[in-house]
């Protein structure tokens, strides 16, 4: 029985949250707005909190200081290598994992899961100097190859394989199928869920990295999106920030549409794998 | 499939042709699959190796050494960490980031717990949906883009967070310039942009609780605070467990946000350790000391989060 | 005839630097020794000397609109010289000291251009490096080709080259263009505020009143940008007061002494009054100006380009730097030197000698290249003068009382230093005399 104490207060709360959500968004709209508001009316103080006078001027401007569709290449050839790298060699090694007996099969993945605990930087210095010894400084493959690994997705992946039914594997083997025809045909059709996870996991991961490529990549041609935006604004020197704006609009908005796109499966596979961004 | 009880060994299923002894085949197709084995797990073995567990040694060993990376290595032993507990800008460095850690897990259970709480409620769907949103979206931006979005934001001439506050009357420091609050501004920032992940980790534990718990306690009189403190923390607590360590593990390896906005300063006050490997390694170029003090994050993470396990034996409840 | 000569043009913006990273003593002692038998022949302008051709990369700092004009004139160079192919890289930096933190990190990284753009900020600290190829032999070589060169160009420059940034019998730098600062300021505002235009006589009481004057009249405009740069802010404020970072050679810091406390005190001032923007943020003077919303900014001969971009240059003028104590302006050139590790040495040097050029000279200035002029035919001809605001004589003129912008062998880090002092200080956060108090252990420590 709610009293109307109760449900005033539920409203009070309700708005609160509403509160809580454009504040949440303010930020973004704030840059998208200075994105398309003329130069003269941008960045004014007292902030302009309505369109008026919009144009489209600043967006050329950024491909005139750097090359925004080369980010934007780079930035999908690396994301799309590694995100199928990491399925490829996941879903491999968890099948062995799972299925399969072999001398050392235990001490093998407890190693890999013990690597989970490592952070990143540790192994950044050698991983540097490796990487340098091959002459693979400033290049893609320096940046893609450490993560074609991932102990995580090889993990959630085993998981998952442990709960197939052996039955389908069982029946795909007796029509002569080898270990790989049961992966392609039985394994990876059965398996939606967490590789959809993974790939969405991986890919987010890979496209927003910073601090890796930032490391590896200094030529602006061979810049990934986050490393380049930080360059477009040590790049800019005079002018108002429009450009920049327009420049991390162009990066937001299609990370937006798809996100209102596909709001649940991506919160999901990240909650499920764990990791903060 | 069975094999007809009580045969000899010698009937096996016959999988590939050929007159087959029991054992013998038993061995080739275990040979086989150790083979198909090995071969699988061998591209990620080879990546892992090369990447992972060598590098791992390779620290190991590099903290061993002073080494320039255009000159010679020289061993030296344990010195980078007898230098390491002199060194104030690596301590400085290191109370930053627990500082920096400190308050991000507070801050994100403190509020994610209450936001998840308000949001498990009854609520207008639209409203729960807009919320989710628009909370959970920034996770998903880059660093850069919001590391840059927020500089402006703080800007004293023209941002906008310096000028609402000034018209409040309210004396508004250079956010980002100022020692006492550039790392405040750093963790407000970082809180923005990811407690939309403590949030769904937390709206997930609590939709998971049995709801005839509840009617249970509702049953015996108990007060919703009374509910929430027997029947929500209990039952939520390997999840605020599970939240504060990610939490702690990420906030712990900030890089970003000091890097793009502050530079590690104003006079090293938002300097996060992970910044620190990253001058002495790509600035300094001091390859062994760097791999040193990594090799300290790794050990104080290990360590934190063994203690947390201990302590969470106490306090978390698990069915 | 001695051919030691370094010149660096300090292009450094007047905005606000992030933190260099360069802070320990740690150097990139890449000390590969060079062998300087490269050339024997003679060569003689055109086509270059024999075993020039090749690839030459340069590395210099600007950013993107500044690099529009430098591939203008490097594009002179490789038509003047086809069988040289010219990479010129840029390096967008808020300071010198982070200049030489990328080039660094790229030379470890095991790219190592042939010539890097280097400032008299930097000079030494490169030459102590030992980064940088001495180039007494290809000098004395070429003699007759650099004597238009040596004829024109300000004697000043080869003095402090030679005691200063270039100390010892080894030339390393050739000087080319310079830069000094003076007031910008925009005629417009002054006239709607009701000032009168500031002159070369004018003094820090007359530059106050009128700053004053300009943001009680006119809200939300400011009188001056005062930003935490070295070359841009601190120096010319310490020396028109009388004071300085260092002593004239560069061997012990002055900056506690009690001319430049009150210099300190004076700019902070400026921010505390709101007759300057906040520093520590993203401020541009130049958009700020042309938008009628800043009276004046310091600069040298950088700001022309910004200025003819925005279409402000009629409505630009330029003065010296108001006088306290005297006149005052902080000197800084720019050289290119040849890299020790450079594989294109003599592609390089054909660089050197376009880049000290009569022709490659006027066509930087008519481009507004960001530095003035160092012969002085071309600084005061048309090609300097032509669509740059009046009064640019004086940034030329101001030769005379300039003094070189302090910068030993750690100058990376020393600048950094003064920059994040200065910032304290501007934004309030320090005590001018305590935090440079502080300063001067730092830079003692340094030197």
């Amino acid at each position: 029985m709610s009293s109307s104490r109760q449900i005033a207060g539920r409203w009070l709360l309700n708005a609160a949250l509403v509160v809580l959500g454009l504040l949440m968004f303010a930020p973004f709209y704030w840059m998208l707005l200075n994105a398309v508001l003329p130069e003269r009316l941008a960045f004014k103080l007292p902030p302009i909190w309505w369109p008026q006078d919009l144009t489209l001027d600043h967006f050329g401007k950024v491909f005139e200081l750097i090359p925004f569709g080369m980010f934007v290449v780079n930035s999908l050839k690396i994301t799309a290598i590694v995100t199928v790298g990491v399925l490829v060699t996941s879903t491999l090694a968890a099948y062995a994992f799972a299925r399969l007996q072999f001398p050392g099969r235990d001490v093998l993945f407890i190693v890999l899961l013990a690597s989970l605990m490592v952070p990143g930087q540790v192994t950044v210095v050698p991983t540097f100097i490796v990487l340098r010894t091959l002459g693979l400084v400033d290049t893609h493959e320096a940046v893609y190859l450490p993560q074609l690994i991932n102990v995580l997705g090889i993990f959630l992946l085993r998981q998952w394989f442990l709960t197939l039914p052996r039955e389908l594997e069982d029946a795909a083997r007796i029509d002569g199928a080898g270990h790989v025809g049961i992966l392609r045909h039985v394994v990876v059709p059965l398996s939606g869920p967490p590789l959809a996870a993974l790939a969405i996991f991986c890919s987010q991961q890979a496209w927003n990295d910073f601090f890796w490529p930032n490391i590896m990549l200094s030529s602006p041609e061979k810049m990934t999106l986050p490393v380049g935006l930080v360059y477009l604004q040590g790049q800019y020197g005079t002018g108002s920030p429009v450009v920049i704006f327009a420049a991390i609009a162009m990066v937001v908005v299609p990370v937006l549409i798809l996100f209102l796109a596909a709001q649940r499966p991506i919160t999901q596979s990240l909650a499920l794998t764990g990791l903060r961004g | 499939m069975a094999r007809p009880l009580g045969s000899t060994d010698q009937r096996l299923r016959p999988v590939h042709g050929g007159a087959p002894t029991a054992g013998r085949d038993r061995l080739t197709r275990r040979c086989r699959d150790a083979l198909a084995a090995y071969a699988f797990i061998s591209p990620a073995y080879v990546l892992f190796l090369v990447f992972l567990a060598g590098p791992l040694l390779g620290a190991i060993v590099l903290s061993l050494y002073s080494w320039q990376l255009l000159g010679s290595s020289e061993f030296i032993g344990l010195d980078n960490f007898r230098t390491l507990a002199q060194d104030d800008v690596a301590l400085r460095s290191i109370g930053n980031t627990f500082a920096f850690t400190f308050w991000s897990v507070v801050l994100h259970i403190g509020l994610g717990l209450p936001l998840a709480l308000a949001v498990n409620r009854a609520m207008p769907t639209i409203l729960s949906y807009v919320l989710r949103a628009s909370v959970f979206f920034p996770m998903l931006v880059s660093w850069a883009a919001v590391s840059l979005i927020w500089k402006y934001i703080l800007d004293p001439n023209f941002g906008v967070i310096n000028y609402y506050l000034e018209r409040l009357g309210i004396a508004a420091p250079t956010f980002l310039v100022d020692p006492d609050w550039a790392m405040p501004a750093l963790i407000v920032v970082d809180l923005w942009k990811t407690i939309g992940f403590t949030f769904i980790i937390l709206l997930a534990g609590l939709q998971g609780i049995p709801s005839h718990l509840y009617d249970a306690a509702r049953v015996d009189g108990a007060s919703a605070v009374q509910r929430f403190w027997n029947v929500t923390l209990p039952m939520l607590s390997p999840t605020l467990f599970f939240a504060t360590i990610i939490t702690f593990i990420g906030a712990f390896q900030i890089f970003e946000p000091m890097f793009i906005m502050t530079g590690g300063g104003p006079k090293d006050s938002t300097l996060s350790i992970v910044m620190h490997i990253y001058e002495t390694a790509f600035r300094r170029f001091e390859m062994g000391y760097a791999s040193a003090l990594a090799l300290v994050v790794f050990v104080v993470i290990m360590i934190v989060t063994l203690v947390q396990l201990r302590i969470g034996r106490y306090w978390v409840h698990y069915e | 005839m001695q051919a030691d000569h370094l010149t660096t043009e300090t292009g450094s913006q007047a905005g606000p630097s992030r933190r260099g990273f360069l802070k320990g003593a740690a150097g990139i002692g890449i000390g590969f020794a060079a062998s300087l038998g490269a050339a024997t022949s003679c060569s003689r302008g055109g086509g270059g000397g024999q075993g020039s051709a090749g690839k030459v990369t340069l590395v210099y700092s600007g950013d993107a609109e500044q690099k529009k004009i430098w591939e203008a004139l490097f594009d002179d160079f490789r038509k003047e010289h086809p069988d040289i192919d010219l990479e010129a890289k840029n390096i967008p930096s808020a300071s010198w000291s982070e200049f030489f933190d990328t080039v660094s990190v790229q030379i470890a990284g095991g790219q190592v251009p042939d010539i890097v753009r280097v400032a008299t900020e930097g000079q030494r600290l490169f030459a102590s490096r030992e980064l940088v190829l001495p180039i007494d032999e290809y000098i004395e070589r070429d003699k007759e080709e650099l004597q238009p060169y040596f004829d024109d160009v300000h004697p000043n420059l080869i003095t402090w080259t030679n005691e200063l940034t270039s100390p010892g019998d080894e030339t390393y730098y050739l000087p080319h263009g310079f830069n000094t600062m003076c007031i910008h300021y925009n005629v417009e505002v002054f006239e709607r505020a009701g000032v009168e235009e500031p002159t070369d006589d004018w003094t820090w009481e007359d530059f106050y009143n009128a700053a004053q004057t300009i943001v009680a009249k006119l809200p939300g405009t400011f009188a001056m940008d005062v930003p935490p740069a070295y070359f841009g802010s601190v120096m010319p404020w310490l020396l028109t007061n009388g004071a300085s970072t260092m002593n004239a050679d560069w061997t012990a810091s002055t900056v506690a002494s009690p001319e430049a406390v009150e210099a300190a005190e004076f700019m902070r001032s400026l921010v505390a009054e709101g007759l300057s923007p906040k520093p520590g943020g993203e401020y541009d003077p130049f958009t700020a100006m042309a938008q009628g919303k800043l009276a004046m900014v310091g600069g040298g001969r950088w700001p022309v380009i910004s200025l003819r971009n925005l279409k402000i240059v009629d409505k630009v003028k330029i003065v010296a730097w108001p006088q306290a104590k005297r006149k005052g302006s902080p000197v800084g050139w720019d050289a290119y030197p040849i890299m020790k590790e450079a594989q294109n040495k003599e592609g390089a040097w054909e660089f050197v000698k376009f880049m000290a050029g009569k022709k490659a000279t006027r066509r930087f200035a008519e481009l507004a290249g960001t530095i003035v002029p160092p012969l002085r035919s071309v600084a005061q001809s048309e090609a300097f003068f032509d669509n740059a605001p009046e009064g640019s004589e004086k940034l030329y003129e101001a030769l005379e009382y300039a003094t070189p912008i302090p910068s030993p062998d750690k100058g990376n880090v020393i600048e950094q230093d003064i920059i994040d002092t200065f910032e304290q200080i501007l934004v309030g956060n320090s005590e001018p005399q305590a935090a440079l108090e502080e300063l001067h252990e730092k830079i003692e420590s340094n030197l």
